[in-house]
C-alpha cells in the first residue's frame, strides 16, 4: 500500500532525534509543534480512511449495473392480427425512431399500410437474432406480407428486439447502460476534455491553476460563475458526496480526487465518469451516463451520435435540467452552439461539420416515446416472481437481462379501457373514488400479458392486482359445481333453490339469500351456475361437503389458509385479482394447472441463459368435468348473468366467464376467457366501502371492452373422449319452474345420462357426418394395425 | 429403393392396397386437396420453429429445443404438435412426469389427428414405463395400437 509507505516515511521523519532541538526549546513552541504533529497525523489517518472508502466504493460501484427488464419480443408472421397503427406503437415503445428513409438499425418508416424497419441485434437465450431490414404490409387488420427490404424474399417468421420496460437497482431509482473505454467515441472524449477539464491528461486530480482562475472570476463577479473542478473531482462529487457547497466538502473532494488519481488510470477514471455523469430525469428515473442519455434523448446507440448530439450531451453536464433538450430546447440549443464552437476551435470537428451541426435539428426523431418504466405494476410482479423463483446468488451478477411476458399492446388496451370505463361508471353511480385492477394472461400457457394495478397506470403505489385481497363472491361457484360433478352430479341434477339457515361455527345463524331475493324452486344444476343462484349453490356445496370444495379450490390453484365455513361456498374468501386469475387459468387450459408467469427467462451478462423458467403443467381434473363447467360458463355469457357482454363482443366468440359480487356491493368481479386470452377484472374502492356495482354492472364492462380491443380468438371447447350428449326434458322440475316444458341437449359424462333422456349426437359434429365417421370407424377397426 | 418397396409390398400388402385406394381417391378428387394441406403446413408460423426444435432435439440440445417451443406456443398455442414436441423434450431431459403431462395436453389439442394421438400414446407408454407405472404403460400401448 503506497499510502502506508508514505505514512511510515512521515513517522520516520517525525522521530524526535530528527527534529532540530532548537525548535523544541520554548514550551509554547513545543506545544504548537505537538498540535501540528497531531493534526498532521489525524489528517493522514483521515486520508487513509477516505482511501478505504474510495477503494471500496469505486471498485464495487463501477460494476454495479442493474438488471434490465424487457417486454416480450414481437413475433411477426403473415396472418398475425395486428394493424399498422399497433405496430407503429409497438416500435415507438421499443425505442425505434421514425425516419423519412430507413437505413440504420432501430429506425422505421411508415407509409400507409406499409412499414419498413431495420430491427436491432438482440441476444435471446437461444442466440443472437441479427438485425434485419423488413418490409411489413398490412391488410384487413392483419399482417399480409413480410419481406426482406433488400433481397425481397418472403419471411415466414421474424422476431423483433423487445422493448426495454425497466430496470432493477437494488438501492436506487437509477439506471445506466455501461460502456467501456473503447465504446466511448473519440470525439466525445475530446469534447468532454476540451469543455470540462483541458488539463485532464496532465493533472494529478486537482488543477490548482483552474481553481485560482475560477476563484478570481467568481470573486470579481461576486457570485459563482465558474467551477474549477477537474473531471476527477466531478466524478468524486457524483460518486460519494452530497450536493452541498461547503469548504469541508471541497476539502474532501480534493483529497479523494488525489487518491482516485493515485489508484486508478486516467482511462478508468474517464470511463467511470462517462458512466456516472447525471444527465437528466425521466419521470422517476435518473438518467446516468452518456450511453443511456443517448438512448433517452436520441434513441440511438452512443457510437451512432452525430457531433451536434454529442455537443448537446456534453453541454448538459453544466446543468442537466436547465439545459434539458425536451423541456428547454432554446437554452439547450444555445448551449449546443457554445460547445460546437469549442469543438471547432479545438479541431475536433472540421469547419464543414461545424456548419452542418449548427443547423441540425435539436432532436431528430419526430416522435419520442418510451416503454421504459411505464408499467410499474407489472415490474412489481416481475420483481416478486424473481425473488420467489430465482436464487439470490443467481441474481448477484450485474447486467442481467430479464425477458418477460408483457405485451405492450395488450397493456395499452387494458390501461385505456380501465380508465375510460371507471370514469363512465363514476358518472353513473355518482361516486368518485372507484378503483380497479386487471390481469390478462394467455389461455394455454399462463403467461401474464398485461397487469393494471389501479386506474392510474403510472402510479407505482398500491398494486391492487397483487395486493388488494377481496372476497370473490360468486367467482367461487364453478369450484362448487366442479366438486359436485366429481361426486356424480350432472348438469341436469335438480337442486333445491330454497331458503336455508345454518348455525355459524362462529356463533349465530347464517341465512344466505339469492341476489334477487327470490327462490327458484327445483333448478337443474347448470341453471344455478348460469344465473348464479346462491341457495342452490349452498345446497350442492353442503351436500358434497365444504371441505371437498376447499380441496377442489386448492387443486385449481388457490393458496393460503381457507377456513371451510359454509359461507366459503358463496365466496367468503379474500383473494387478489392475480390469485383469481390463477384459479381461472386452470379452467381456461382445460383442467391443466399451469403456474402463471411474468418472466420467461433470465440472461447473464455474457448472454448465456441463466435459468429458463421452464413450462410445467399438471392435469388436475377429469377433462370431462372441466368441459361441463366451461360449457356452462359459456352459457353464463350467452344467456346468464354475463349476457350483457353481447354489447361488447359478438356471440360467435363463445366466451366463457363468471360474474362475482361481494356483500353490500363492495367488490365487482368478472373472470373469463376466450380462445386465447384469460382476463380477470376487479372493481372496488380502497377503503372497502360499497361501490354500488355488481359484477355485471361493473367489472363485466371493463372485461368486455378489454376483450373487444384484443382481437381475440373464439373459444373452441374441444370435447374430450368419454362424453355423451342427451336431450333432457325439464318436465319434472315442478309446475312453477321456468324450465317446465323446456328441453335441451346437454353433455354428460359417459354413463350419467339421466333416465328418460334421449341420447343425441354432439353438436360439434353434424349428425350425418357423425354417422359416416362411425361407419368408417367400424370398417377401420376390422384391420388391426 | 426398389427392394424396399418390394419388401413393403410383401410385408404389408393390406396397407399398400389401402394406400393405393387413398391415392386413387385423391387423384379422382383432383390434387387441389393435397396441395392445400401442404400449403397450410408450410404457412403455419410454428412450422419453422418445430423443425428447428426437432433438429435441436436430435442433437440433444434440449435448451434450444425448449426455447423454440416456448416461442411456438406464443405464436400457435393450440397446436398439438408443439405440445407433443415439448413432451419429447421433457423425455430427453429425463423428466418423465412432465412427459406424461405434455402428452396428455397434446392429446386434448389433437383434434382427431390420429397420427399425433398415436405418437402421444406411444410416448406415454415409454414415459409410464420409466416411471414404473406398468398398468398405465400397458393401457397407453393398447390405445396407441387401437386408435
Amino acid at each position: 500500500m503506497d499510502l502506508i509507505d508514505i505514512l511510515n516515511k512521515i513517522k520516520e521523519r517525525l522521530k524526535p532525534g530528527k527534529i532540530k532541538k532548537k525548535f523544541l526549546r520554548s514550551p509554547l513552541k513545543s506545544a504548537s509543534a505537538l498540535t501540528l504533529i497531531i493534526a498532521f497525523v489525524a489528517l493522514i489517518f483521515y486520508a487513509v480512511h477516505l482511501n478505504m472508502v474510495i477503494r471500496r466504493k469505486f471498485d464495487g460501484k463501477r460494476w454495479s449495473i442493474p438488471a434490465v427488464v424487457y417486454a416480450r419480443p414481437l413475433e411477426l408472421f403473415s396472418g398475425l392480427a395486428l394493424t399498422a397503427d399497433q405496430m407503429e406503437m409497438e416500435l415507438l415503445l421499443a425505442g425505434y425512431r421514425s425516419e423519412s428513409e430507413v437505413k440504420d438499425p432501430g429506425g422505421y418508416e411508415r407509409r400507409g399500410d406499409t412499414i419498413r424497419l431495420v430491427s436491432r441485434d438482440f441476444h435471446f437465450p437461444d442466440g443472437l437474432e441479427e438485425s434485419l431490414p423488413l418490409i411489413v404490409t398490412f391488410a384487413d387488420n392483419r399482417i399480409s406480407k413480410i419481406g426482406h427490404i433488400v433481397s425481397g424474399e418472403n419471411i415466414s417468421l421474424a422476431r423483433l428486439d423487445p422493448a426495454r420496460i425497466g430496470s432493477f437497482h437494488p438501492r436506487r431509482h437509477e439506471d445506466r447502460i455501461l460502456v467501456t473505454k473503447e465504446e466511448l467515441p473519440l470525439i466525445l472524449i475530446r469534447t468532454l476534455i476540451a469543455v470540462e477539464d483541458k488539463k485532464f491528461t496532465k493533472h494529478f486530480g486537482i488543477d490548482p491553476l483552474a481553481i485560482l482562475r475560477a476563484a478570481y472570476i467568481n470573486f470579481r463577479a461576486g457570485s459563482t460563475l465558474q467551477g474549477g473542478s477537474t473531471l476527477t473531482q466531478q466524478l468524486v462529487k457524483n460518486f460519494f458526496l452530497s450536493n452541498e457547497r461547503t469548504m469541508w466538502r471541497k476539502f474532501n473532494e480534493a483529497i479523494m480526487a488525489l487518491l482516485l488519481e493515485a489508484h486508478y488510470s486516467k482511462d478508468e477514471i474517464l470511463t467511470a465518469y462517462a458512466n456516472e455523469i447525471f444527465l437528466g430525469q425521466d419521470g422517476g428515473r435518473a438518467v446516468h451516463g452518456f450511453a443511456l442519455a443517448s438512448q433517452f434523448y436520441f434513441h440511438k446507440d452512443l457510437r451512432d451520435l452525430k457531433p451536434d448530439q454529442i455537443a448537446v450531451l456534453v453541454g448538459m453536464i453544466k446543468g442537466p435540467s436547465y439545459y434539458d433538450p425536451l423541456r428547454h430546447p432554446d437554452r439547450c440549443l444555445k448551449r449546443r452552439g457554445v460547445i460546437l464552437e469549442v469543438m471547432q476551435q479545438e479541431k475536433i470537428i472540421s469547419d464543414d461539420q461545424y456548419r452542418l451541426a449548427m443547423v441540425a435539428e435539436l432532436l431528430d426523431s419526430r416522435r419520442v416515446m418510451s416503454g421504459f418504466n411505464r408499467y410499474p405494476a407489472f415490474l412489481d410482479l416481475v420483481r416478486r416472481q424473481l425473488s420467489q423463483d430465482y436464487r439470490q446468488e443467481d441474481l448477484t451478477s450485474d447486467g442481467l437481462k430479464i425477458l418477460t411476458t408483457l405485451d405492450p399492446l395488450v397493456q395499452a388496451q387494458v390501461e385505456q379501457e380501465l380508465t375510460a370505463t371507471l370514469e363512465e361508471l363514476e358518472k353513473e353511480t355518482d361516486t368518485n373514488d372507484l378503483e380497479g385492477a386487471v390481469v390478462v394472461s394467455t389461455r394455454e400457457n399462463g403467461e401474464i400479458l398485461a397487469l393494471a394495478g389501479g386506474r392510474i397506470p403510472l402510479h407505482s403505489g398500491f398494486n391492487r392486482a397483487l395486493d388488494a385481497k377481496r372476497p370473490i363472491g360468486s367467482l367461487i361457484k364453478p369450484a362448487v359445481f366442479l366438486t359436485a360433478l366429481k361426486n356424480g352430479y350432472t348438469l341436469s341434477t335438480p337442486l333445491e333453490d330454497m331458503p336455508i339457515s345454518l348455525s355459524n361455527p362462529g356463533g349465530g345463524m347464517w341465512t344466505p339469500d339469492n341476489f334477487d331475493h327470490k327462490h327458484h324452486g327445483r333448478v337443474p344444476m347448470m341453471e344455478a351456475l348460469v344465473f348464479s343462484y346462491n341457495l342452490a349453490t349452498v345446497k350442492a356445496g353442503l351436500d358434497v361437503g365444504v371441505e371437498q370444495v376447499v380441496q377442489t379450490f386448492r387443486m385449481l390453484g388457490a393458496e393460503g389458509d381457507i377456513v371451510p365455513y359454509p359461507s366459503f361456498l358463496l365466496g367468503a374468501v379474500s383473494m387478489s385479482p392475480l390469485e383469481v386469475a390463477q384459479i381461472y387459468q386452470t379452467f381456461s387450459s382445460e383442467g391443466f394447472y399451469i403456474p402463471q408467469r411474468a418472466i420467461s427467462s433470465v440472461i447473464g451478462p455474457d448472454n448465456s441463459l441463466l435459468k429458463s423458467y421452464g413450462l410445467s403443467i399438471e392435469q388436475r381434473f377429469n377433462p370431462q368435468h372441466i368441459f361441463l363447467i366451461n360449457f356452462t360458463l359459456q352459457r353464463v355469457v350467452s344467456e346468464g348473468t354475463g349476457a350483457s357482454i353481447s354489447q361488447y363482443l359478438p356471440a360467435s366468440l363463445l366466451a366463457a366467464g363468471k360474474t362475482g359480487t361481494s356483500n353490500d356491493l363492495r367488490d365487482s368481479w368478472f373472470a373469463g376467457f376466450t380462445g386465447d386470452r384469460l382476463v380477470v377484472v376487479w372493481l372496488g374502492s380502497d377503503d372497502n366501502k360499497s361501490i354500488g356495482l355488481t359484477g355485471s354492472s361493473g367489472a363485466l364492462k371493463v372485461w368486455g371492452r378489454v376483450m373487444a380491443g384484443l382481437d381475440t380468438q373464439p373459444l373452441d371447447l374441444r370435447e374430450p373422449p368419454g362424453l355423451e350428449w342427451a336431450r333432457v326434458y325439464y318436465s319434472d322440475f315442478g309446475a312453477d319452474s321456468r324450465y317446465n316444458g323446456r328441453s335441451e341437449a346437454l353433455p354428460f359424462v359417459k354413463g350419467t345420462i339421466p333416465v328418460g333422456a334421449y341420447e343425441v349426437s354432439s353438436p360439434a359434429l353434424p349428425a350425418k357426418k357423425l354417422r359416416k365417421l362411425d361407419l368408417l370407424e367400424r370398417l377401420r377397426k376390422w384391420f388391426p394395425w | 429403393m426398389l427392394i424396399m418397396m418390394m419388401k413393403t409390398i410383401i410385408y404389408h400388402p393390406v396397407r399398400m392396397i389401402l394406400r393405393f385406394i387413398v391415392v386413387a381417391a385423391l387423384m379422382m378428387n383432383g390434387c387441389a386437396g393435397v396441395e392445400h394441406i401442404d400449403e397450410s403446413i408450410i404457412s403455419t408460423p410454428a412450422a419453422e420453429l418445430l423443425s428447428d426444435a426437432e433438429q435441436a432435439l436430435e442433437r440433444g440440445d434440449y435448451n434450444r429445443a425448449e426455447l423454440q417451443m416456448e416461442r411456438a406456443m406464443r405464436v400457435d398455442p393450440r397446436n398439438g404438435q408443439v405440445w407433443h414436441l415439448m413432451a419429447r423434450i421433457r423425455y430427453g431431459q429425463g423428466d418423465y412426469g412432465q412427459t406424461v403431462q405434455f402428452c396428455l395436453k397434446s392429446n386434448t389439442l389433437a383434434n382427431h389427428d390420429r397420427n399425433l394421438m398415436r405418437q402421444n400414446w406411444l410416448l406415454l407408454e415409454k414415459a409410464y414405463t420409466m416411471l414404473g407405472e406398468m398398468i398405465k404403460a400397458e393401457d397407453a400401448r393398447h390405445k396407441a395400437v387401437t386408435i
